[in-house]
């Protein structure tokens, strides 16, 4: 089996580059041939060995990590989580691969990740085409036109949420659903039938209504697909800061300051500001705090830089949902940080070599 | 006394590696040949005082020269000079580090024994400072250790009254370094009696001792071995009691790059004032020796026993048997792998280090006292399936994605292989994690991408020691530690333009 793949791969290969015109779809056989069988380069130079991790490895962990999460979501809201996810990756992918075509250079892994993520922050009763179109402008939109993985300034699937957030406002705000219970829940039926115009956060903006702490933790709530457990996250969440995958700053430095202000802040206006558990239990706090800040291109690139990328993004997070009417402020506080994060950089690196000059 | 654990910030644990030498030490023959370069650790080259066609013993002076900053060189075989202009080229002739020193040949008349220092120098008197002076030097043990050991007859470039600390290296940090283990047992009693006439030579001179900290025994062992009552100890030669239990043990964690100078002399010693770019233990008044080296200098001193032969140890899945080696100085490097390499296998021979070690390219090229390890790592360009989906018990990485990181049992493969493709930095942090020296790897990587150079200097950037881990841990495997190379030069480039060049210091450290 695996040597068939080989050679079906060397033979495309040796076609690929007698025509100038297949030459073109290159970076696409590139792409498969690194995917399935990694690369036969070996080091110059020094050092002479190499640590064994790659980009590869280094995403799909993240992969692995939003797994629960996408399982919980086909659970909670039935196997149309699964279609979301498919079409995320197949319109993700294509403009991944046009992109490496037109530049002439190799397809990066990034996507992989942004694909995953994407369908996850959306509402489940999201239009399949909105999904498609979601995930091309936040991979173009948000990383291609910068260069590619690595070069972006924004989180790409937050571009993407972004648009259609903005573009379609009613869709992402307006249509949730209530999750399937049961032992077998979703997984015995396509979607839901139980509409429900509010998520439990918006609820509480709206009557001051609390949802049940045990449901927020277990996530038997409404919500955009994959961000409604909050076990699943954690348990995420922990897997991904063991594997050292995941940076611990920023999502310790986020949450936390989100507890600290809310505490503070309710304190003094509790009917302004919700109180921290309910805080960190609803909306997308915990699933962009664990997924999407941690971004490690867009958000600040030096270590202690992140811990004070975090700090920031949770006075924002909790001064954006008591005070706009965006109720989720997870999606702007880490857009509106993206940009700050080079300053936070530079302010770190004066600081810190300010002995030199 | 035994001090607190210390250590560094950054650096990575390379341990339990596939291949790595056991502690037990091999005897090579005698070769037939031997080509033994003119130029000893970091002196200069000497001329040769011998002859084409000269008969010489094993043990013989066959170059010197007190003038310049150099010690002696010894045939380290018995037999007929057959050559003595013999031209070698160390380094690649792509990297620019590429020197050729002359050499003597000498072919073997098969006669093992060899000259003792008595013979060289009839008349020393070994109670004396000088005549034991006279014993390090002229028993070529003065070119040991990363810049020698400082004697009147100009084997360093410091004076010996201007050392104060010396520091015995028993750390091994450095992946396939012979363990410590080996020195343990056989060799306490020449240990303490090294250490004692290096405390008669610099009597002013404070002695620390670095060990593993996770080698207990060892450090309790030394710790009792200094502090011991035993007649054999008090009445060794040279005994300083009182000194003896002021020399500190040092326990350092066995995390890569402990052994550079900087580094050892920083945690041992506190700050140093100059960037660990440009720093030199020796200028700093700190000589740094390992603990061969202390073998040595009993050997010479007490034993009357010339430098003719080193230890290497021999490590990496490339080898059959893997452990130390003891040749006569001048065999050749394919003599010493002869039938000990696997066959089944490329494999690349890399001398002292995997991580910034020089590829042997010309097996002729002699062994010598600097070489400390021959490494030998399978050059692997297979291309498996799935490769960045596999578990990994037998995979060693800074990350924990792989399992060998909870089944911590597996030996951990090591090899050539760049494990996966360029990619742009995503700024993981892994070389800013790992990074001994403080600095930030990646930016100036990304600096130095974009010709901006000149503006590394205010990230520090002449604090790297150049030990290559940011390189290593990379996932996204950009070159970074080639990439601080090339902004280091540019900037020392700059200096000695702004300076006139009035300052030839600043050159050679470029």
């Amino acid at each position: 089996m695996i040597a068939i793949l080989r050679k079906i791969l060397t033979k495309t290969g040796t076609t690929i580059e007698k025509s100038p015109f297949k030459k073109l779809l290159k970076p696409g056989f590139d792409a498969a041939d690194s995917l399935f069988f990694g690369r036969p380069d070996v080091t110059s130079g020094f050092p002479h060995s190499r640590d064994y991790i790659d980009i590869k490895r280094f995403f799909i962990t993240v992969v692995i990590a939003l797994f629960p999460c996408s399982v919980a979501s086909i659970y909670f809201f039935g196997w149309r989580a699964l279609a979301v996810i498919a079409t995320s990756y197949v319109f993700g992918l294509a403009a991944e691969m046009v992109f490496a075509i037109v530049r002439k250079e190799e397809v990066t892994e990034g996507a992989f990740v942004t694909c995953m993520i994407f369908p996850l922050i959306l509402p489940p009763t999201i239009p399949l085409w909105m999904v498609a179109l979601g995930i091309v402008f936040g991979i173009v939109f948000g990383k291609e036109v910068f260069g590619g993985t690595g070069k972006n300034i924004f989180n790409p699937a937050m571009v993407g949420r972004i648009f259609i957030a903005v573009t379609f406002p009613s869709t992402m705000t307006t249509q949730w659903l209530d999750p399937i219970e049961g032992a077998i829940g979703g997984f015995a039926s396509y979607t839901v039938d139980a509409v429900t115009s509010a998520t439990p956060l918006i609820k509480y903006y709206g009557t001051g209504e609390m949802a049940g702490y045990k449901e927020l933790f277990f996530g038997n709530v409404s919500g955009s697909l994959g961000e409604t457990s909050k076990l699943l996250i954690i348990i995420s969440g922990i897997f991904l800061m063991a594997t050292r995958v995941g940076n611990w700053r920023i999502p310790t430095a986020y949450l936390g300051s989100v507890v600290i202000f809310s505490f503070i802040m309710n304190l003094f206006s509790p009917g302004m500001f919700a109180p921290p558990l309910f805080q960190l239990l609803t909306g997308g706090l915990l699933f962009g705090a664990i997924f999407m800040a941690t971004d490690p291109v867009s958000a600040a690139i030096t270590d202690t830089g992140k811990g004070v990328y975090g700090i920031l993004l949770g006075i924002l997070t909790v001064l954006i949902r008591e005070l706009t009417g965006y109720v989720e402020g997870v999606m702007f506080a880490i857009i509106f940080m993206n940009i700050f994060a080079p300053l936070i950089d530079e302010i770190v690196i004066l600081l810190r070599y300010k002995k030199i000059k | 006394m035994i001090e607190k654990v210390k250590s560094f910030k950054g650096g990575f644990v390379f341990a339990n590696l596939q291949g790595e030498p056991t502690a037990s030490i091999d005897n090579q023959n005698v070769p037939e040949e031997v080509v033994i370069p003119l130029k000893q650790g970091g002196g200069s080259e000497v001329k040769s005082i011998v002859k084409s066609g000269e008969t010489v013993k094993a043990g013989q002076i066959i170059a010197i020269d007190e003038t310049s900053l150099s010690s002696p060189v010894h045939a380290t075989i018995s037999g007929t000079v057959i050559d003595c202009e013999r031209n070698i080229t160390y380094g690649s002739k792509s990297s620019e580090n590429e020197n050729s020193v002359a050499s003597v040949v000498i072919r073997a008349d098969g006669q093992e024994s060899f000259l003792s220092l008595n013979d060289i120098i009839p008349d020393a008197d070994i109670s004396s400072i000088e005549g034991v002076f006279d014993a390090i030097y002229f028993s070529g043990v003065s070119s040991l250790g990363t810049s020698g050991i400082p004697t009147p007859h100009n084997s360093s470039s410091i004076n010996p009254d201007d050392v104060k600390n010396i520091i015995i290296n028993g750390t091994t940090s450095e992946p396939f370094s012979l363990p410590s283990d080996l020195f343990s047992e056989s060799s306490r009693l020449p240990i303490v009696i090294g250490i004692n006439i290096l405390h008669f030579l610099f009597p002013d001179a404070v002695l620390d001792i670095a060990v593993d900290s996770k080698k207990k025994e060892i450090m309790y062992g030394l710790f009792n071995l200094l502090t011991s009552s035993e007649d054999e100890i008090k009445n060794a030669p040279y005994a300083d009691k009182k000194f003896l239990k002021t020399v500190l043990i040092h326990p350092l964690k066995s995390k890569y790059p402990q052994g550079d100078e900087s580094l050892l002399v920083e945690t041992i010693l506190g700050d140093i004032p100059v960037p660990k770019g440009e720093f030199s233990a020796i200028d700093y008044g700190a000589l740094i020796l390992d603990i061969q080296d202390v073998i040595a200098v009993y050997e010479a001193v007490i034993k009357s026993k010339p430098l003719i032969g080193t230890v290497i140890s021999l490590g990496g899945p490339g080898f059959k048997v893997n452990q130390g080696l003891r040749v006569r100085i001048g065999t050749s490097i394919s003599d010493v792998l002869k039938d000990r390499l696997r066959s089944d296998m490329k494999l690349r021979i890399i001398l002292n280090s995997v991580m910034g070690g020089e590829v042997v390219e010309n097996l002729d090229l002699p062994v010598t006292s600097s070489i400390k390890s021959i490494i030998a790592i399978p050059e692997n360009r297979d291309q498996e399936f799935l490769t960045f989906l596999r578990p990994g018990v037998n995979r060693g990485s800074f990350s924990n994605t792989f399992l060998s990181s909870v089944f911590r049992g597996f030996k951990r493969r090591i090899d050539t292989n760049l494990h996966g493709e360029l990619r742009a930095c995503i700024a993981c942090n892994y070389c800013e994690y790992v990074c001994p020296v403080k600095i930030l790897p990646f930016l100036i990587s990304k600096y130095a991408t974009h010709d901006m150079a000149e503006d590394t200097l205010r990230l520090n950037v002449l604090e790297c020691i150049e030990c290559g881990l940011c390189s290593y841990v990379c996932p996204s495997k950009i070159p970074i530690v080639d990439h601080i190379r090339q902004c280091k030069q540019e900037l020392y480039t700059a200096m000695d333009e702004e300076e006139g060049g009035d300052e030839e210091d600043e050159g050679q450290l470029t």
